[in-house]
């Protein structure tokens, strides 16, 4: 006969146990406390490092209407507002990696090259507004373009993407992006069109791009609104680990980083062999955006984004030259404007990274230069050569 | 409900103190109760299923089969616990197999998917099932009592995923009042933490990159196939360990022990061993109700044990899910085990007795070999065609790409070189762990100190990696 005497019993017995109260648990609880009481204070100053980081430096130098994406890809759904409405005005996105956004040793007065063009160009009647991110991947201005396309207000005239050639190497979108897919039911309809459209002509930009969105949608049915999501939320008001886990995910993945370069040697300048795959599927991807902007009487321009001419490079010159080789035999076949604007800035106008000569980044003169010779290469197609006046 | 959920782990504190409150005689109904709530959070009409299924074992092993235990009453039986399995998980694949076959033989027949959806533990709860009229059948006493043999069949850390357990190995708990002290809690959260440690710290920043290799359109070097194999072996292992761990540590928290599913596979020293220490109630199940009793039946016979053996091995491989892939592995083990038996016996050394360590020196060579054949089966398991198969050995077997991967990056070989390596300093390291950590240095015990910190570290780990709760890999089958 089982005894009813046990009730509650149990579980008092285990509180009052001395082993409970003695052994690891209560050195546990205080080391997680103090870890949350660090990562509580370390949060915030993260979020300025990494903007700082960003931008090198000069955090809060953006005018009250940004004419590029200020959050970098991290928060589109609230730059979006800031693109000029196109029906009223034509403007021109400017598309790109930091090396758009990016100012070494910034000075006053210093612009990005949107903000460079969109100066020049406001004269002639359009504007230019930029759409960077740091790293950003083909994937990732295969989507800018389709986002800005969904809209008659925010289809540009012509879309200019400055094409780097170690972006071939990464794929998927990043967090702030994929929000933005998951907002907008629209653009995945689309997103889904253009994979059923192209699945047969590009195969693995369209295999890339269907797992996108698949994952997309199927984290958006397990989405906040889930008991566990709203769970994590609770938890997380209380638990700092809990909220910021995301950060502390991508700090300690920098970390691992770091430590990878220091103890295989591996340099900003390190040669390193193009993925195969990726490579091929990010090619299929630039192809398929200059399909997509013919189809859509979008003037599609590429050029070759400029590079420090004294700075070692990561690249193994055959597969760069053949990189440079295949985007200009492509453009010419599709009737694309295309420059190779590799050697534009001279080495007096770049800056300094992880203790050597920044390849990739500019001071300001070379945001101007790269603007100029933009123009000077492209500007009939970017505005009408009839002037009109600044309305900007 | 995933084990490694926020949500489970509220589940569990709710049920846990719940089922230590109430009276002793309410715990079994409570969790049978709470073990249904568990299962139907992912699709509540197939609690109905469970319930028939264990009904209708209930009432057949006591009514029929206790009665009259001939082989054809047993095979009844056998067959009505195959057939939700059949129905749900091989329909399609046997329709769309007859439909090939048809079309040789000149028809036009092209069905098209049945989209049946398949219950989740399906496979655990039939081989459960199975196993309880086979031992009735055998003499074994049918359970006594209706909510014991309930709980049997739904409790919940067991049910979804194993360890597949059989009524004689827990019948003395469920009829005995259960009880519970400090040291089951710190057991049962132990291993709890060990199983979110290895499941989201290991496993799931393992598997996009065995993603990358397998699901990938491009074809992988050499480099990259090494690689995904080697990942998948270890993403399988930590992933399906974790579960094992979390289900055993659940259930210590309500004072029943479980038995163990694994024990260190990848130290086996030949085919045999590895099928000892892995997914070892799975082997212990094809052992008893597949290989022995067709050995028996041809007892006369003893060639016909290897023909036996292949085909209890193809069977496990088709439990596991309805590819060919499957079939292929499994009988790849057959093999290896058939040739453990013959060909091979001079390489693979006779396995480990009690008590003597996991890691040996001496059979390094043959530990290594099984390695290496253990993981070329990976390879089958979880290739999404047999051309894929195919595909990746020529890759391998050529060298394709020579040390350059065209599918992945050099941090993922690097991840999984370091979490192998981790693994490895595990094994070998183990059977000295328990003496280490007993050592004093003046007069202080060092793994008392670092213990609570290293807990700390796991929890802030998991935390830091946990990627919204990734469903289990053997979730699926």
């Amino acid at each position: 006969m089982e005894s009813r005497q046990d009730t509650g019993n149990t579980l008092w017995r285990i509180v009052r146990d001395r082993r409970l109260w003695l052994g690891p648990a209560p050195w546990i609880v205080l080391v997680l406390v103090w870890a949350n009481v660090r990562i509580a204070d370390w949060v915030p100053r993260l979020a300025e490092a990494r903007k700082a980081n960003l931008t090198s430096g000069d955090v809060g130098a953006y005018a009250a209407e940004p004419r590029f994406d200020t959050t970098f890809g991290e928060d589109p759904l609230s730059s979006w507002k800031f693109i000029p409405d196109a029906t009223r005005q034509p403007f021109v996105a400017l598309c790109g990696m930091s090396q758009m956004f990016c100012i070494n040793d910034r000075e006053p007065g210093d612009q990005t090259i949107s903000e460079e063009m969109d100066d020049r160009l406001a004269s002639r009647g359009v504007r230019v507004y930029g759409l960077a991110a740091p790293n950003l991947c083909t994937e990732e201005a295969l989507f800018l373009l389709l986002a800005l396309l969904e809209r008659p207000e925010t289809t540009p005239r012509a879309f200019l993407y400055g094409a780097c050639f170690d972006k071939l190497r990464n794929e998927d979108l990043r967090p702030g992006y994929r929000e933005f897919l998951r907002a907008h039911p629209a653009l995945q309809t689309t997103w889904s069109q253009v994979v059923r459209e192209h699945e047969s002509r590009f195969p693995l930009a369209v295999a890339k791009l269907r797992k996108s969105v698949d994952e997309i949608q199927a984290a958006s049915q397990q989405a906040d609104e889930s008991l566990e999501g709203k769970l994590r939320g609770a938890i997380g008001k209380f638990v700092p680990a809990v909220s910021a886990r995301k950060e502390l995910n991508g700090y300690v993945q920098h970390e691992l980083f770091l430590m990878r370069n220091a103890l295989l040697g591996i340099k900003p300048t390190s040669k390193r062999p193009i993925i195969r795959s990726r490579y091929e599927t990010n090619r299929q991807l630039l192809e398929l955006m200059m399909e997509i902007c013919q189809k859509s009487g979008v003037q599609f321009i590429v050029y070759v984004i400029p590079l420090n001419p004294l700075s070692e490079n990561p690249y193994i010159p055959e597969e760069y030259a053949a990189f440079k080789q295949w985007l200009q035999e492509l453009a010419s076949q599709r009737q694309i404007p295309f420059a190779n604007l590799e050697d534009v800035v001279p080495s007096e106008d770049w800056g300094e990274f992880m203790g050597g000569p920044d390849f990739k980044h500019f001071r300001g003169a070379g945001h101007r230069r790269t603007a100029s010779r933009l123009i000077d290469e492209f500007g009939p197609l970017l505005a009408p050569p009839v002037v009109g006046a600044a309305t900007r | 409900m995933i084990f490694t959920s926020y949500t489970y782990l509220v589940f569990l504190a709710l049920v846990f103190l719940a089922h230590w409150s109430v009276p002793m005689t309410w715990r079994k109904p409570l969790l049978i109760l709470c073990s249904y709530v568990f299962y139907c959070s992912w699709h509540w009409e197939f609690g109905f299923l469970l319930l028939g299924v264990s009904l209708f074992n209930w009432w057949y092993a006591r009514s029929i089969l206790q009665k009259h235990p001939t082989l054809p009453v047993l095979l009844g039986g056998v067959a009505a616990n195959l057939l939700p399995l059949i129905y749900f998980k091989y329909a399609d694949f046997l329709v769309a197999n007859a439909a090939a076959v048809a079309n040789l033989a000149g028809a036009d027949w092209h069905p098209s998917s049945l989209n049946i959806l398949l219950p989740i533990g399906v496979s655990f709860f039939t081989f459960q099932g199975i196993a309880y009229q086979v031992d009735v059948a055998t003499g074994d006493e049918p359970a006594d009592s209706l909510v014991d043999l309930l709980l049997f069949k739904a409790f919940w850390p067991q049910l979804i995923a194993g360890p597949i357990i059989r009524l004689y190995e827990i019948r003395d708990q469920l009829e005995s009042p259960r009880s519970l002290d400090y040291a089951d809690v710190a057991a049962g959260g132990q291993r709890i933490l060990a199983g979110f440690f290895k499941k989201v710290v290991l496993a799931d920043n393992i598997a996009p990159i065995v993603d990358l290799v397998f699901l990938n359109p491009s074809a992988p070097n050499a480099l990259d196939t090494a690689v995904g194999i080697l990942g998948f072996g270890l993403q399988i292992y930590f992933d399906f360990s974790a579960y094992s761990d979390i289900a055993i540590g659940s259930a210590r928290l309500f004072g029943y022990c479980f038995p163990e599913n694994f024990n260190w596979p990848y130290v086996s020293a030949s085919p045999a061993e590895f099928w000892n220490r892995w997914h070892m109630t799975l082997s212990r199940w094809i052992r008893d109700y597949t290989f022995t009793p067709l050995t028996f039946m041809t007892r006369d016979r003893p060639a016909l044990g290897h023909l036996w053996l292949l085909l209890a091995m193809a069977v496990c491989g088709l439990w596991h899910g309805a590819r060919w892939t499957f079939v292929v592995w499994g009988v790849w083990h057959g093999l290896l085990l058939v040739a453990n038996r013959t060909l091979l016996k001079s390489l693979f050394p006779r396995p480990a007795v009690d008590g003597e360590p996991t890691f040996r020196w001496r059979c390094l060579p043959a530990i290594i070999a099984t390695f290496a054949l253990v993981n070329i089966g990976w390879l089958f398991f979880r290739a999404q065609s047999l051309e894929q198969c195919a595909a990746m050995l020529q890759s391998l077997a050529t060298l394709r790409g020579g040390w350059r991967p065209s599918v992945i990056r050099e941090n993922s070989i690097l991840l999984v070189a370091v979490i192998f390596a981790g693994l490895l300093l595990a094994q070998i390291g183990r059977d000295r762990w328990v003496e280490w950590t007993s050592r004093s240095l003046w007069g202080v015990n060092p793994w008392a100190v670092a213990r609570p910190v290293l807990y700390a570290l796991a929890i802030l780990a998991v935390i830091i990696c946990d990627r919204e709760s990734q469903t289990f890999v053997y979730f699926q089958f």
